[in-house]
């Protein structure tokens, strides 16, 4: 039996018409996880890249039947190069064994913000951006949408977000990558209207608390947004823009980075 | 009848003002609903008016003192030399004898038990000067006196009722201790009494001896007033003269023009103080605010505890160790009435709300290191712990958004659960609930309404 008191005050704030269907689903409005208050940045580099890559490799093989979507990763120079959202999400597993995680869309505006990585020349995924079950990636979409329903959430109203760094890979022969992505208790989904394919080729020079554009006439950077449904890869390029309609999901070239974020020691 | 309301209101800014141009010299760094005061005697002149507890924090000679005297004498019509020899300093050898009461030696004598009370706690209002010099071990001792107004020593107890009581503090140095946090809690509101501005010090440093206060002092019914004090006569009679003493002193001062408020007056007051509802935002965004700060989706409640989760999202309960209190949520809504009433005001806004909330948290809150991290080389104007309380009451930044902002991204969807309720689709407003609170990382405030609507 609810609480009489609670039922009190909805009679003391009600408004007089009974609210209607939601017109448009909505989202359940959430926080980002505040990880970034004290996190550092790097590239995945050195020894500690290397190793990284070893055991991400011996997954790939081991637990995916060498998808070629995630053999898109190398260590060269120094660094691992190459990105896309599989890679990233499968990288983020074996990273969390180590305390860190692939950094996240708030991630990578908080060390822009504080200067902290020179990410200018490389790009990077950070998220997924959902906007309804159709192509591109139809399978896939479709594939999170359930999830998401299954979860409480209405979708096909505002675009959806999810940071990589929440998320699983599935190995599932089905799928055209042979993979689905997975959500996971700690998934952020982030309703994330600013990439709405109407805010297509909008500029910004800074993102907000979920590390989605605040837009600005004046701004510096860009946000590419022309695609209005299924399932695009949210992804940073080497002049710092925002693209958020490339549905090419399994793409990958050399100048991509990995940014590797740790809970840091010191402010 | 808002014209006779409006008079006492005029009154109370005309002490308020009195106060701030002739005695206490400040630069306001308070602003409601588009008009500024001085957050030192504002919050000082709602204590008043609500018989609250305060802290004031500051540095040395930097008035924390000053202030608590004239707004105790002027609001209380005690002569200002009374409410200083009353006052009691903070000392590391303040026992529970020199602060409350002691046996009365003669009659101990005669084997009879008997208290004589301290002129510190005889007297209704109340300064404690440099508070956090007393060590915690006895800090314990002033506990119900601060809550309650009551004061307890051997098998005797003396009430005096809630009064205001101010407690000034310097900050950490070799000479003082950490306040307790059960004592910190029954503070209502703290405030810093800043530096005034070059201009006020240049006029306070030509006030050779204190010229200014002989207009509030009265030093012969200051004697008479000790001599009541000494007297050894019951409670109710000694309370009796010491109504009659603070008349004669009022009397004296609208002799000299001086505003003073009279009995029928404060409690006028404080009626139609209670009487001020708040309005619909203002109760809600309060609403989010204690949902931040009690409830935890991993722990059940928020506990001192269990550590500062931050699992289920950046939320207020994230940001700090230990959780709300009823006597911090009694102390808004008190000192948010008493602003709204004092701006004349017929509700309670958002903006009352929010800019007396920090005031009444800040020296409850323990932030965590993280926290303080993020926001301890910030540019700003007040005490870090205040500054953090501020930005994370109001809309925060970027990488701490705080409980306005979220209350403004929320309140929508939170309506439409208070809707449904109240026209009483619960399922749907039970589903609903259940959507916007997402597995725990949704508001808390759909959490707890979640809990509301199963009934547990």
């Amino acid at each position: 039996m609810p609480n009489p008191r609670f039922l009190k005050t909805a009679e003391r704030w009600m408004n007089k018409e009974v609210p209607s269907e939601r017109a448009q689903p909505v989202a359940p409005v959430q926080q980002s996880s505040p990880m970034t208050v004290n996190a550092t940045y790097s590239f995945l580099e050195g020894d500690f890249g290397r190793q990284v890559l070893e055991q991400y490799n011996q997954l790939v093989q081991g637990e995916y039947q060498n998808a070629s979507a995630l053999q898109k990763l190398s260590f060269d120079d120094n660094v691992v190069k190459g990105s896309n959202p599989f890679a990233f999400v499968l990288l983020n597993r074996v990273l969390k064994d180590h305390g860190k995680w692939v950094a996240r869309p708030v991630d990578l505006e908080r060390a822009l913000e504080r200067d902290a990585i020179n990410l200018r020349g490389t790009y990077g995924d950070s998220g997924l951006v959902l906007r309804s079950e159709n192509d591109p990636n139809g399978y896939l979409a479709s594939n999170l949408v359930s999830q998401l329903r299954s979860k409480g959430y209405n979708v096909g109203g505002d675009v959806i977000m999810i940071p990589l760094a929440g998320l699983e890979l599935r190995y599932d022969a089905s799928s055209p990558h042979n993979l689905v992505f997975q959500l996971t208790d700690s998934s952020e989904i982030i309703t994330a209207s600013q990439l709405n394919e109407s805010n297509h080729n909008k500029k910004f020079n800074k993102g907000d608390e979920r590390g989605l554009p605040i837009f600005e006439d004046e701004g510096s950077r860009t946000l590419y947004s022309n695609e209005s449904n299924g399932l695009c890869r949210l992804c940073r390029d080497g002049d710092l823009d925002l693209g958020a309609g490339s549905g090419v999901l399994a793409y990958s070239y050399g100048d991509g980075r990995v940014v590797v974020c740790a809970e840091g020691t010191s402010p | 009848m808002p014209k006779t309301k409006a008079k006492i209101q005029d009154k109370v800014r005309g002490l308020y003002d009195r106060i701030g141009t002739e005695f206490y010299l400040s630069r306001d760094d308070f602003e409601a609903n588009g008009e500024r005061f001085n957050s030192a005697l504002l919050m000082g002149t709602l204590t008043e008016l609500n018989r609250g507890n305060m802290l004031l924090f500051g540095e040395y000679g930097g008035g924390k003192t000053t202030s608590a005297e004239y707004l105790q004498s002027v609001f209380n019509g005690l002569p200002l030399d009374l409410v200083k020899r009353v006052a009691i300093r903070g000392n590391p050898q303040l026992t529970e004898e020199k602060m409350v009461g002691r046996p009365h030696y003669g009659k101990m004598h005669q084997g009879q038990e008997d208290v004589v009370w301290q002129h510190f706690v005889q007297i209704g209002p109340k300064i404690f000067d440099e508070f956090n010099r007393m060590p915690e071990s006895n800090q314990a001792v002033v506990l119900n006196g601060v809550d309650r107004g009551e004061w307890n020593y051997l098998n005797d107890f003396i009430s005096t009722g809630p009064q205001p009581f101010f407690a000034t503090c310097n900050y950490a140095d070799r000479g003082n201790n950490g306040l307790i946090p059960p004592i910190l809690d029954r503070f209502d509101v703290a405030v810093e009494s800043r530096f005034p501005g070059v201009a006020n010090v240049l006029h306070i440093a030509q006030d050779y001896h204190n010229d200014k206060d002989k207009i509030l002092s009265d030093p012969e019914l200051t004697r008479k007033t000790l001599g009541v004090l000494n007297s050894g006569k019951s409670q109710a009679e000694v309370q009796k003269e010491l109504e009659a003493i603070v008349q004669e002193h009022e009397k004296g001062l609208v002799a000299k023009d001086f505003p003073v408020l009279s009995r029928e007056d404060k409690e006028r007051i404080e009626q139609e103080v209670r009487e001020v509802p708040f309005d619909r935002d203002a109760e809600q965004y309060f609403a989010f605010l204690v949902a931040e700060m009690n409830t935890s989706p991993k722990y059940g409640q928020k506990r001192s505890i269990d550590p500062a989760t931050t699992e289920n999202g950046l939320y207020l309960q994230a940001s700090f160790v230990g959780s709300g209190s009823r006597r911090e949520e009694k102390s808004i809504v008190r000192y948010a009435k008493s602003l709204a009433w004092l701006q004349d005001q017929d509700e309670v806004n958002l903006d009352h709300v929010t800019q007396v909330a920090p005031y009444v948290l800040w020296h409850r809150v323990r932030w965590t290191p993280e926290t303080q991290n993020a926001f301890k080389d910030n540019d700003r104007n007040d005490p870090l712990d205040l500054h953090i309380t501020k930005n994370l009451l109001g809309d925060g930044t970027n990488e701490m958004p705080g409980v306005k902002k979220r209350f403004g991204e929320s309140q929508e969807n939170y309506q439409r659960v208070i809707d449904l309720a109240g026209h009483g689709k619960m399922d749907e407003a039970l589903r609903e609930a259940k959507e916007y609170s997402a597995d725990g990382r949704g508001h808390p405030i759909f959490q707890d309404a979640v809990r509301d609507l199963e009934g547990r």
